[in-house]
């Protein structure tokens, strides 16, 4: 789950054409905020057999629709409810940034 | 039919609050506060009824009371309830003097203690001035009304009818029992209130925001014991005045109506740079904390560069130029250098924290003003893009002077975090991936396992000096972001007044 919001935040920055300006960094800063709110503990980039959702073919929605598809498996909790709310706000903000003209740099 | 438990009903209501976030059904001023007086009446249940602290009881205990005491005042009191004098003024948010005028005239009933003290005692139902707030209508098949419904039907189990002494208890017998089924519940409050804002007119929007707020505040107290908690329960936390001396002023921006939007970016600003003040407060901070701080402050620099590229390429018309200071183009362009400067260190300082942790989670309160706050700042950005035969400058001007305003606290922020970098290295508090730092024997174990080891000064040698320039270059900035901003609000000479009427001397 963390993963793929790790992986959706790399897009986002890839998103960004290396604009320091762009909106698609400060989107990757939230998506990073919800990753820490689910696990602080900065796992490393994967490596070995078990490849992750690699970022530079992953765009930004499809990873934040399998980050919302992993946390709707997820038991009941107060804290699962508010990842849950968290993403699907993320997504309608990569939505948003998605229908917008390219940010200028 | 059995009776359903409450840990199936509480399920059964997170099933209705994650169908209600992917809802687009909006929801009506009705169905909010029959949803709001459902809690109260739900929490009232679960704390129970006339519950109070004694001195001996732990800080759960104490949590517990406060935070349903902390409610933002409740649309219709707690059924069955009694209140005091001064119970009823808080209730009721009224001065104590004013409820007691209402009792001398008659207006509220009151009977004395059984003791015989001289106390007014005070029934709910006296004080109950919106007896028009229903429960949910069962058939409503709307997800708010849905979800009201199934907390309705929680707070039911909870309350023993007609008060039969003999109905068992079936509250949760342990106070941490308690506090987790009031997290749950306040989470739900939280993703309901927020769904609410979305879709009620701004003059009903302030109840869901005061509620939302309360919520978030709430979960991080009752969160089960964590070193990064602030000291003391919610009665110690600084409950700002905006949120409950005097209601939040929830906001719905529209680009095209300027005021609308500064007004909304100057609320979330003020929110954030208050989230971020108490997030960095904590005994431990979250790290993923400090990073968005940094970013957060890339993207306020980011709008205000758009406001200044917009004074810098639409030079004021001699009329707009008698209404507003106008700075030189010099001063435009020096600022304009120095934004993006500080921009790219605050990023290379996030960036220099980005693979070390405390393993804190960030607080509820600092996620959603960060997330307010990004909106807000995106929506600047978006209206300030270049449009042609629009002239854009007074809504710049307005902007840049609102985000002048808010460069101090970005500052003090920026201040707290480079005191915070070395103290949380001295303390062995920053925590890094064992296989991201040189090899070394002592943690040949945790690289094969992948564990975290604590982070030393020289596994992270760019993490100070960072940090440290991050906050000059914003102290340096702030001076020169406060200097056009006296600029800007300069009334121009009497010259240029009359010129722009036609007049010369």
């Amino acid at each position: 789950m963390v993963d793929h919001l790790r992986a959706a935040a790399a897009a986002a920055d890839i998103n960004t054409g290396g604009h320091l300006f762009s909106p698609w960094a400060a989107l990757a800063s939230q998506i990073r905020l919800t990753a820490d709110s689910i696990d602080p503990t900065c796992p490393a980039p994967p490596s070995g057999s078990t490849p992750g959702p690699r970022p530079e073919t992953a765009a930004v929605e499809s990873s934040l629709r399998c980050a919302a598809e992993a946390l709707e498996e997820a038991p009941p909790t107060p804290d699962a409810l508010h990842w849950i709310w968290q993403v699907h706000q993320l997504r309608r903000l990569t939505a948003q940034l998605a229908g917008q003209p390219s940010a200028p740099g | 039919m059995s009776t359903p438990t409450p840990a199936a009903l509480l399920a059964v209501a997170d099933r209705r609050a994650r169908n209600l976030i992917t809802s687009d059904d909006p929801a009506t001023l009705r169905q909010w506060e029959a949803f709001d007086d459902t809690l109260y009446r739900l929490l009232h249940a679960l704390v129970g009824p006339g519950r109070q602290t004694t001195p001996r009881e732990d800080s759960i205990s104490r949590d517990i009371l406060t935070t349903f005491r902390s409610y933002p005042t409740p649309i219709r009191p707690a059924r069955g309830e009694t209140y005091s004098l001064h119970e009823a003024a808080r209730l009721q948010g009224l001065p104590v003097n004013r409820v007691a005028a209402r009792v001398r005239r008659g207006q509220i009933d009151t009977h004395t203690l059984r003791t015989g003290r001289r106390a007014w005692i005070i029934d709910a139902d006296q004080l109950d001035t919106r007896t028009d707030v229903t429960p949910a209508n069962a058939d409503d098949p709307h997800p708010l009304a849905r979800l009201s419904a199934s907390l309705g039907a929680l707070a039911d189990l909870y309350t023993p009818a007609n008060d039969d002494t003999r109905a068992p208890d079936i509250r949760p017998v342990d106070d941490h029992d308690t506090a987790a089924t009031m997290r749950h519940v306040l989470s739900i409050a939280s993703v309901a209130a927020r769904h609410t804002l979305t879709h009620l007119p701004i003059a009903d929007a302030t109840r869901p925001l005061q509620i939302a707020q309360y919520a978030d505040h709430a979960l991080d107290t009752l969160k089960p014991a964590q070193s990064s908690q602030p000291a003391g329960p919610i009665r110690d936390q600084p409950w700002r005045k905006r949120s409950f001396g005097q209601p939040p002023v929830a906001h719905a921006p529209s680009p095209t109506h300027s005021d609308a939007l500064d007004d909304w970016l100057d609320h979330a600003l003020d929110d954030w740079a208050s989230a971020a003040r108490e997030a960095l407060r904590h005994q431990v901070p979250s790290t993923g904390v400090l990073r968005n701080i940094l970013t957060t402050g890339v993207h306020i620099l980011a709008a205000t560069d758009a406001c200044l590229n917009e004074l810098s390429t639409r030079p004021a018309t001699i009329n707009s130029a008698v209404e507003i200071g106008q700075p030189d183009l010099e001063q435009l362009a020096k600022v304009r250098l120095e934004v993006k400067a500080t921009a790219l260190v605050l990023q290379h300082a996030a960036d220099a924290w980005q693979h070390v942790t405390t393993a804190m989670t960030p607080g509820h309160p600092y996620v959603a003003a960060s997330r307010d706050l990004f909106a807000a700042l995106t929506d600047t950005q978006t209206a300030l893009a270049p449009r042609p035969l629009s002239d854009l400058t007074r809504k710049a001007q307005s902007i840049v002077l609102t985000l002048a305003h808010a460069a101090p606290a970005l500052s003090a922020r920026l201040t707290t975090i480079d005191a915070l970098a070395s103290q949380l290295l001295q303390s062995e508090l920053l925590f890094i991936r064992a296989r991201l730092v040189p090899p070394r024997e002592e943690i040949l174990h945790e690289r094969l396992t992948g564990r975290l080891v604590v982070a030393r000064e020289r596994d992270v040698p760019t993490l100070l000096h960072a940090t440290h320039q991050g906050r000059q270059q914003t102290t340096n900035l702030t001076r020169l972001l406060e200097a056009l901003a006296a600029t800007l609000t300069t009334t121009p000479s009497d010259d240029r007044q009359l010129a722009a009427r036609g007049w010369t001397l």
